[in-house]
Parts: C-alpha cells; structure tokens; sequence
C-alpha cells in the first residue's frame, strides 16, 4: 500500500468500491496491519459480516482492531459526525495518525436519507479537515444502489482498488456539492400553522410547543421537540436584525418546522453548508445549538437563497415506536 | 428535596406581610445571617419598627441582631428603629415565662411603632436560646405555649414575626411541632426573580433551586447566580425539577461550573432534573463533566 498517502498532516479521504469479501480484504486487511503495525489506533466501522472477515484475517492482531457495527456508530449523519470526532478525541496520541474503515449504510436507506448521507460523506472533507485521520469509505456495490456508488466518486478525492489508488475526476468541490444536492421538496401544506416574524425565542418556544402538543407529542418528547426548533431559531436570530416566520405541520411520522429567516439585505449572510455538524467543544461556539437541533431531529436542512434563509426541521412524531 | 419543611407553604422573607408569622429554621449561621439581614433591610424599605427578642447571653441594645445579621454595627439608619426585649426578663423565678406580661410588653411596643408612624412591628428572635441561655435541649411545651402568645397577638395583622430554629440544637419531631405552629416557613429572597426565571439560594442541602426558563436572555443572570455559591464548601446541590426550559448554553454554563468546582476537588448535583435534559448531556458528552453528579430525575 502507498504509504505517503496519508502519513502524516492532516485528513485524507478514500473511497473502496469492492464487489466481493474478497476485494473488501484485499484494502483491508494491509490497511489494518500497517496501521497497527505503526502503533496507530485503527477502527473498522463496517457491518458485522465484514468485521468478521476482517478479524478472521488478522488472527491474534485483531484483538488490538477497534470495531464498531456501522449502524449504530451514528445513524444519521450528524451522529455519524459526532461519533468519528469522539473516537479521535478518545484514541488520539500525540504524533500518530489514526484509521478508519467507515462503511456507510446505504441499503433501505430512503430517498432523502441517501441523499443527506451523499451530502455529509462530502462533507467529511471539509468537517474533518485537519485531523490526522485516513478514513477509508468501503462501498458495497453487490448492495449499495448505483448512483450512491458513482456519488462516492464525486465526495472522495481518490478511491483505493485493492491497494492502488485512483484520483477521482470528478471529485466535487463540498460547498458545491450540497447545494447541488438538494433534499426532496416537501413544501408546507396551505393549512399550516404559523407565527411570525419574530424576533424573540419565548414566541417561537411557545408555537413549538403548541404545535408538538397539537400534533400528540407529550412528557419528554414534547421538550426535545421544544428545544430543538428553539435552538434552530436561537442559531438563526443571531444574525443582525433577523426576523423569523415559522410554519409547522404535521407529516406521517413526523412533525415539521420551517424556520424562514429574512435580514436586512447588508446583514444577510448564507449559513455554511456543514454549520453544525461538529459537536460541542470545551468552548462555546455559534454553531452549538445548531448541532443541537440536528442531533434531536430526524432531518434539518438549511439553504439560504439571496436575504432569505430557510431551515425546515423534522422531529419523530408520537406514533415513532423506536422512542417509546 | 431542598425545603424539608413546609414545602408548600415557603415564602420569600422579602415577601412577608404584616400579620405574618413564620418560622426560619436554619442549620447554618450563614444562611440565619442572609434571611436575618433581608429581614432587617426589609424592615427598614418597608417603614417597620423592628424588635428584637434577645437571649441571656446577648449584650444589651441591637448589637447582638446586627451581629447575627452580619450588618455593619454602624448603620445608622438602624438608629432608633431597633427596640430589643429580653425574654429572660419574662421567666418567672421556676423558669416559666410570663406570658401574660410579655403580651403586654409586645402589644405596647405594636401600639408605640404605631403611634411613631411606622407601617407595623417587625420581631425576629430564636426564642430556643432567648428562653434557654442557649444551653440543653428546647422545652417543647413552653416554646409553643411562647409561640401561642406569639400568634394570637399577630392576627391582629399589625406586626409580623420571623422565629428562628436552629436545627442542629432540635430534634426531628420538636422541629416539625414548631414548624406547625407556624403558617408559614421563611426562605431566602431569590437571586432572581423576573418574568420567567427564579433562581433562589437553599441551604439544605447548599445551593441552587432554580425553576421557569434560562435562555439567552438570562444567561448573564444564571451565571451571577452560580457565581453566589461557588465558594461553598463541599457539595452544591442544583435543584432544577422546576425548570421549565434550559437551552444549550445554560446547560454549558452549569456544566463550566461543575468543571471549575472539580478543580478543587468539589462537586455540583443536579437534582430533579427533568428527563429530557438528563437526555440532552448525555448525547452532548457531558455526563462525563469532571464534578458532576446526577442526581435523581424528575418524574414528568
């Protein structure tokens, strides 16, 4: 395997398009043993069955591999975030790189989760810049649909074949990316609730809660829901001079929030593609209680067009069993 | 469980009204001093004449109240508006007190306030140490008989009384029984009071109850507020099954606190803290802050 690649500075981002165990072994095993070999952390987030294999390869020196089952290390993209920024922040030592192997779920995934999970692997490049991390994204193509394989392309700089390394052409730019990748419009219905502008939080908690109890939500539920569109609204009301409109609505599953900000057009300023994705350091930083909505929704999206910013938020509505 | 006693009938001493007639207990001569002091001070906001019930030991004149309230024994608007009676004065030669004559005596202390212009009395005193010297346990039947006198002459809604209890000189029951005759229990003004928050100081266990909503608006506030008990020895409690809303960046604010408190090797408890906040340190990471405790969860 290359070894300059990655061996030191900062982030480097491979994507493994692998049809067979066997092509999955041949990128991963070497990676895994030089990593260990150099005395650097390694975790291979990938499915079970691949772990399996991986472990049945590396004999005695799997016991110093950490694992993970990819599905429950992050199941959405900003817990998937968060989750590779603990495991540095847990297993990094001073003057050694560590590794990845970071397989994502794409099977049964729905449309809009496909596409958030595209815009976040993209985002990677940028969210973890810097970090002494190679990270290698294993897709699955006997399961992974097609576009999502040719997606892996355009979010990784370079994929690995086996051990050789192929510059991705048509690698795209991760501002460029997300906006390119929009997630499925679902509009507010005409007969959605709504108040504003405003400017103050008491008046966007109070239609929050009101919505939520409106929608069955009750107990804790009811106060994650609460303080999720609270903390959205806080990030967005920071800008000079914003005001908020907010709609809410019930969808099956969920209950929906948008958060339409207007600012005076000197002030307007575009939210950053990946603002609140990395979550909260030992200091405080604006973009807090923006992580803080992502964590506690099922999905937030944000674009900002011109003067006008809109963030549409879903929270689990009170017939999601997973929470009960 | 911050107020053992009389949960449900706790007032704010800044709130006490002529015809009140409550007991303090207190464990601490710290927080004796921090209610006395808002006692006095209210007094004297309040247009009230203050009478202060010594104990044997006491010295003559207002230098005993202002040492308990921990005021400069040099305030001057305290000239003339401080009027001190020795219980001992009314013990008979068995050691029975004299209630008949103390009735008088206070009553005719109520009628000079009035005619001085003054709004209404206002009597502080520990009658355990006023009616003891201080020494043994208290006499159950004789206090309350004390506080019987007490009460009666309040109805009158011309004066108001706050008796102090120490409890570490009270056993549990003789505690409740004077906590009964009482219809209110005093507490400690809160450190903030507006629309949507209330953070009042507890002093058992130490610390915080804080209840309504912390959010950007008030976070200047919370902060003063940890800032009063952060040189409290040993353990500060939080008490938080009032809050109704807590954002992110009053979570962080507590959770600096409990960091700054680890430092010298002292811990904060967040008790009753409602579910889905326990929820929200846990998936930032900070269930691990270094000096925090989390206590008991409220039930919603």
């Amino acid at each position: 395997m290359p070894a300059e690649h990655g061996a030191e500075g900062g982030f480097v981002h491979h994507a493994c398009l692998y049809g067979s165990d066997a092509e999955f072994l041949a990128m991963a095993v070497p990676f895994v043993r030089e990593g260990l070999a150099a005395g650097e952390p390694v975790l291979a987030a990938t499915t079970p069955a691949n772990i399996e294999l991986l472990r049945d390869a590396l004999g005695e020196r799997a016991h110093a591999l950490d694992t993970a089952e990819t599905a429950y290390f992050g199941r959405r993209p900003v817990e998937r975030v968060s989750a590779f920024l603990r495991y540095h922040d847990r297993r990094a030592r001073p003057g050694l790189r560590m590794r990845m192997i970071a397989e994502p779920v794409w099977c049964g995934k729905s449309a809009r989760q496909v596409a958030e999970w595209k815009r976040m692997e993209s985002g990677l490049n940028v969210l973890l810049a810097g970090l002494p991390l190679w990270m290698i994204c294993p897709y699955d193509t006997r399961t992974a649909p097609r576009d999502v394989a040719g997606a892996a392309c355009a979010t990784h700089p370079a994929r690995l074949d086996g051990q050789r390394l192929i510059p991705c052409a048509t690698y795209a730019d991760p501002g460029a990316y997300a906006a390119a990748m929009p997630p499925p419009r679902s509009p507010a219905p005409p007969g959605a609730a709504r108040t504003g502008p405003t400017d103050r939080l008491r008046a966007v908690r109070g239609f929050a809660r009101e919505r939520a109890a409106a929608a069955g939500l009750s107990g804790e539920r009811l106060a994650l829901a609460v303080l999720a569109v609270t903390e959205a609204a806080g990030y967005l009301l920071a800008g000079e001079g914003a005001r908020l409109a907010l709609r809410a609505w019930p969808e099956p599953g969920e209950v929906a929030y948008e958060l339409l900000r207007t600012q005076p057009a000197a002030a307007a300023e575009a939210v950053p593609a990946f603002a609140g994705f990395r979550p909260p350091g030992r200091a405080a930083a604006p973009e807090d209680g923006l992580w803080l909505a992502r964590t506690l929704s099922e999905a937030l999206d944000v674009r900002t067009q011109g003067p006008l910013t809109r963030l549409t938020l879903r929270v689990a509505g009170p017939g999601d069993a997973e929470r009960w | 469980m911050v107020q053992p006693h009389g949960v449900r009938r706790r007032v704010h001493v800044g709130e006490l009204q002529p015809g009140d007639h409550a007991c303090l207990l207190f464990e601490s001569d710290e927080e004796r001093a921090s209610i006395l002091r808002d006692f006095v001070l209210g007094g004297l906001d309040a247009q009230d004449k203050i009478l202060y019930l010594s104990g044997e030991d006491d010295p003559p004149g207002p230098g005993a109240l202002l040492d308990e309230c921990r005021l400069d024994g040099t305030l001057t608007a305290l000239d003339g508006r401080v009027e001190v009676v020795r219980l001992a004065e009314f013990r008979s030669g068995h050691g029975q007190l004299e209630a008949a004559a103390l009735l008088r005596r206070l009553r005719g202390a109520a009628r000079r306030s009035r005619e001085e212009g003054y709004r209404a009395l206002r009597v502080a005193g520990e009658p355990c140490a006023a009616l003891h010297g201080g020494h043994g346990l208290p006499d159950v039947p004789r206090l309350l008989r004390y506080e019987a006198l007490l009460a009666e002459e309040f109805s009158s809604g011309e004066t108001l009384a706050v008796c102090q209890y120490d409890i570490r000189r009270c056993d549990p029951a003789a505690l409740d029984a004077f906590e009964s005759a009482h219809a209110r229990s005093v507490v400690a003004d809160p450190l903030v009071r507006t629309a949507d928050l209330v953070v009042a100081r507890t002093y058992r266990p130490q610390g915080l109850r804080i209840e309504g909503v912390v959010d950007a608006g008030s976070h200047r506030r919370l902060r003063d507020a940890l800032g009063s008990v952060a040189a409290v020895r040993g353990e500060v409690c939080l008490e938080m099954s009032g809050v109704e809303f807590l954002d992110l960046g009053g979570l962080r604010l507590l959770m600096t606190f409990a960091r700054a408190r680890a430092a010298r090797h002292r811990t904060v408890e967040l008790s009753g803290l409602p579910r889905h906040l326990l929820q929200v340190i846990t998936v930032v990471g900070w269930d691990r802050t270094p000096g925090l405790r989390l206590g008991a969860v409220h039930a919603c």
